[in-house]
């Protein structure tokens, strides 16, 4: 019988798996739902992980101790988190480095334009898909089998726990698949349309999903409906205002829009509806999608003037432009005279300052409704540039809830039923978000479910020869 | 100079999905630290045709950013970096060609080859039996004496033929990278450290850095990465760095020292040679395996005939050079002698219209990348 099965494909499943075979267990099957092709789930996607040290590990830089990790966190969630695993997250997550190399994973110093990540972030090489091409060599190399296509529509969990997979096969049946131990880390629900749907209502029918088009949570539901304590919002995610010319699926990190402090934000009325300079953007990239998400038809503009072309991360599609604001209006279908009223009256209220991109400077507005509090500069300089701005979700908090062994709670534990990855991440990030720390809880949670599996299986392999 | 001289690089299909590759992948940057196309991208943010006849040169064809790539087929973007690099190289080697038109063998590429094969083998062989006269049988004959080399191929008669057609080709590439070199320049002013650029050119070149994915090697089959095609590279460039160093010094052993050629095995010209040889032997037949076990997206298969043609003719150079000198007391080696020659022939005919190029317009552009990276970036892009 299998030791431990894994299912999902991402980051945490193949943590768990190398770490399975690490501590003993000898048949460990992976279940991707994708092709060999597409494997890797949103982790191909991902470009750094967020790791605690006491000094210069690497490529990082100085230290970024616990409390201030957990500070962080704190400050992004708003404080909904769980203390306990949160911690238990970041301590471990200096050993991750080491670990990840053993693997085959490289890192790199910080990516052109992200320099504020040095201390905090390590780079990998060639982003998350050379990660988890590095993984999946690995898991070849110590034997342990990945089986593509294969979606797992339900678990069978009776009082002694976990007994086996349903896999779905190529010809639309199903296959029981029995194993010892299993580690659910097949994502979160946000590639499932009628689930975003049921959270946000219509206004999900405009989400674009950044990540892959198989996280369509049937094990989430699976398992709480089956009796798993369930954890965080349905409505809290990683939710970032991308360009509304996305594809639909994996547009990933290109489809950012970056000028947005840079100039004013619409909607579709042409009116302002936050402060475009509250703070800087990579500190406040993740709550634009949520703003945007409560406009009107969840549609926004990002506008800038010529003073900031070449001032901001290229965007992958070119933006509208034109000469003055009400042609700019038109091709946008904004109405012209709205959007010249709201820029007319921005460009009143600026006050003069010292402009300055790198620090939070004097430039500002006043009185005017929603502020701008920095880098307020008047748009008076053409060609303006608009870049339509949608929802985009990374991935989707409501998860199952775990204990420090990442066993699954239903009234009580799960010996052998573990969870990692986004399918938990809820138990860490209740709202918000802090680059990398995704990765974080994946790849602690994930070593620690295939550590914990291993341990199960052989447990019951032993009591097996007992009897 | 006039400008005109300086051929305007048009934008064609290749350059304009070479410019929307870079387009998507300067949204990205995950692979900046793979190799100098990356960081020599992120300096820019419109891509010119100019610009991307610089930036393709960069690319080694490590293969690297396609395995990593995220948005790689089946996604829709359908980013190939490699491919879209290799298809504009193709059009700088016919592009800059000199004379113009004959850029066009390089597009042709099968015609280029076996027009310069017969060239090279029917002049050599030719020669050989003028020169041989009423005696024939000479060209089979054992080397019975160390008179017989010379006899069907005196010294004078092959410097007269191989001096102007090397210093031909040597010429029109020259003019060739000094047009693209005026191109590079073109795209924008950096302040020159040349001794800086220089070393760090070289090194580059010496130690092929750009070939190992950033630190790990170059991809085959599929994404595990080997330094099997860096080690075959540079086998096969040594080796001819070394036979080129072994005909200069015999030529001036020739002519300064007036020692005559065939020289014992324990010589500077032999023992340069000798390694050269074997090294280009092994690195050529490496290479050609390694080519046939490549993932298919590594491959421009439109560039394949040359790309295997001109390293079978190394290949043949080499061997065959090698065997004339190792058989040399049999009755096999005025022929095998004759075909070296026909080779290298062959070879001084083809250099600046075939695969030999890349080197020349590689190396332009890595000193022109260690220019600019000396320079701050123009662009003053915020954190993102």
């Amino acid at each position: 019988m299998i030791d431990v099965l894994v299912i999902g494909g991402g980051n945490a499943a193949l943590c768990a798996a190398l770490s399975a075979v690490e501590h003993g267990a000898r048949q460990v099957v992976v279940l991707e739902s994708a092709s060999r092709a597409e494997r890797g789930g949103n982790s191909i996607h991902t470009r750094n992980i967020r790791v605690m040290h006491d000094q210069p590990m690497g490529y990082l830089t100085d230290a970024y101790r616990e409390d201030e990790f957990f500070d962080d966190l704190v400050r992004v969630t708003g404080g909904k988190t769980t203390e306990a695993l949160a911690r238990q997250v970041i301590r471990t997550s200096s050993e991750c480095p080491q670990w990840m190399e053993r693997h085959g994973v490289r890192f790199q110093a910080c990516l052109g334009g992200t320099l504020h990540l040095s201390r905090t972030n390590n780079f990998f090489l060639g982003g998350g898909k050379a990660l988890m091409n590095a993984y999946y060599r690995s898991a070849e190399s110590l034997g342990i089998q990945v089986r593509y296509d294969s979606s797992v529509e339900r678990v069978e969990i009776d009082r002694k726990g976990f007994q086996a997979a349903w896999v779905l096969d190529q010809a639309g049946g199903s296959y029981r698949l029995p194993a010892k131990a299993v580690v659910v880390a097949s994502g979160g629900f946000e590639s499932n349309r009628e689930w975003l749907r049921e959270a946000w209502g219509p206004a999900a029918d405009q989400f674009l999903i950044r990540g892959c088009r198989f996280n369509q949570g049937v094990l989430l539901r699976d398992l709480i409906s089956q009796g798993a304590q369930s954890i965080g919002d349905a409505t809290q995610g990683h939710c970032v205002a991308i360009d509304a010319r996305a594809p639909m699926y994996d547009g990933g990190i290109v489809t950012r829009i970056d000028c947005v402090s840079l100039g004013i934000v619409v909607n579709k009325d042409g009116q302002r509806f936050y402060d475009e300079g509250e703070d800087f953007w990579p500190k406040r990239y993740a709550i634009w999608g949520r703003l945007v998400a409560q406009q009107p038809d969840q549609i926004g503009y990002s506008i800038i003037d010529a003073k900031a072309q070449g001032r901001f991360m290229p965007p992958v599609f070119p933006g509208e432009s034109a000469q003055t604001i009400e042609a700019l209006a038109v091709k946008i279908g904004v109405s012209a005279d709205a959007l010249s009223k709201t820029v007319n009256t921005y460009n009143a209220s600026v006050v003069a300052g010292r402009f300055n991109h790198a620090v939070l400077d004097d430039c500002h507005t006043e009185g005017l409704t929603p502020p701008k509090t920095h880098w307020a500069q008047r748009l008076d300089t053409p060609p303006f540039t608009a870049y339509p701005l949608r929802p985009g979700i990374t991935f989707t908090y409501l998860g199952v809830k775990i204990n420090n062994k990442c066993q699954v709670l239903f009234d009580e534990y799960s010996e052998n039923l573990f969870a990692a990855g986004e399918i938990v991440a809820g138990n860490v990030l209740g709202q918000g978000y802090v680059a990398g720390v995704g990765m974080t809880i994946g790849t602690v949670f994930g070593r620690l479910a295939g550590r914990q599996a291993a341990l199960e299986a052989i447990r019951r392999s032993q009591e097996a020869l007992c009897i | 100079m006039s400008r005109a001289f300086i051929p305007v690089v048009r934008q064609t299909d290749a350059t304009e999905e070479a410019a929307r590759v870079m387009g998507i992948c300067n949204s990205c940057r995950y692979c900046e630290g793979f190799c100098a196309v990356f960081p020599a991208m992120e300096r820019r943010l419109q891509f010119t045709a100019e610009s991307i006849h610089f930036l393709a040169n960069l690319c080694h064809n490590c293969g690297a950013c396609y395995h990593a790539c995220q948005y790689a087929p089946p996604h829709e973007f359908a980013i190939e970096v490699p491919k879209a690099m290799a298809a504009v190289r193709k059009e700088t080697y016919a592009n800059f060609a000199t004379p113009g038109w004959f850029g066009r063998l390089y597009q042709q590429q099968g015609v280029a080859l076996v027009a310069g094969s017969v060239l090279g083998f029917v002049v050599i062989f030719i020669l050989a039996f003028v020169l041989a006269g009423k005696e024939t049988e000479k060209l089979f004959l054992a080397a019975s004496s160390e008179q017989l080399f010379y006899d069907i191929t005196p010294h004078h008669v092959l410097v007269g033929l191989f001096g102007p057609v090397f210093l031909f080709s040597i010429i029109v590439m020259a003019l060739s990278g000094y047009r693209y070199w005026r191109m590079l320049k073109g795209m924008a002013k950096e302040e020159a450290d040349r001794i800086a650029e220089v070393r760090q050119t070289l090194s580059d070149i010496v130690f092929l850095r750009y070939l190992d994915g950033g630190g790990q090697g170059c991809a085959q089959e599929n994404d595990q990465p080997t330094q099997q095609r860096r080690v075959a590279h540079q086998m096969v460039f040594f080796g001819f760095m070394l036979c080129f160093a072994s005909t200069s010094l015999a030529t001036f052993y020739h002519y300064g020292l007036g020692v005559v050629a065939p020289y014992p095995v324990i010589s500077l010209p032999k023992l340069l040679g000798i390694t050269g040889g074997l090294l280009m032997v092994i690195g050529c037949l490496g290479a050609l395996v390694q080519r046939r076990r490549r993932h298919e997206a590594l491959i421009d298969s439109t560039q394949s005939v040359m790309d295997v043609g001109f390293v079978t003719l190394l290949l043949i150079v080499s061997a065959s050079g090698l065997l004339s000198m190792a058989l040399r007391s049999t009755a096999a080696m005025p022929l095998l002698h004759l075909v070296h020659l026909s080779a290298v022939l062959t070879f001084f005919l083809l250099m600046p219209y075939c695969k030999f190029v890349h080197g020349l317009y590689r190396g332009l552009a890595l000193g022109w990348h260690n220019r600019e990276q000396r320079n701050p970036s123009r662009l003053q892009l915020s954190e993102g």
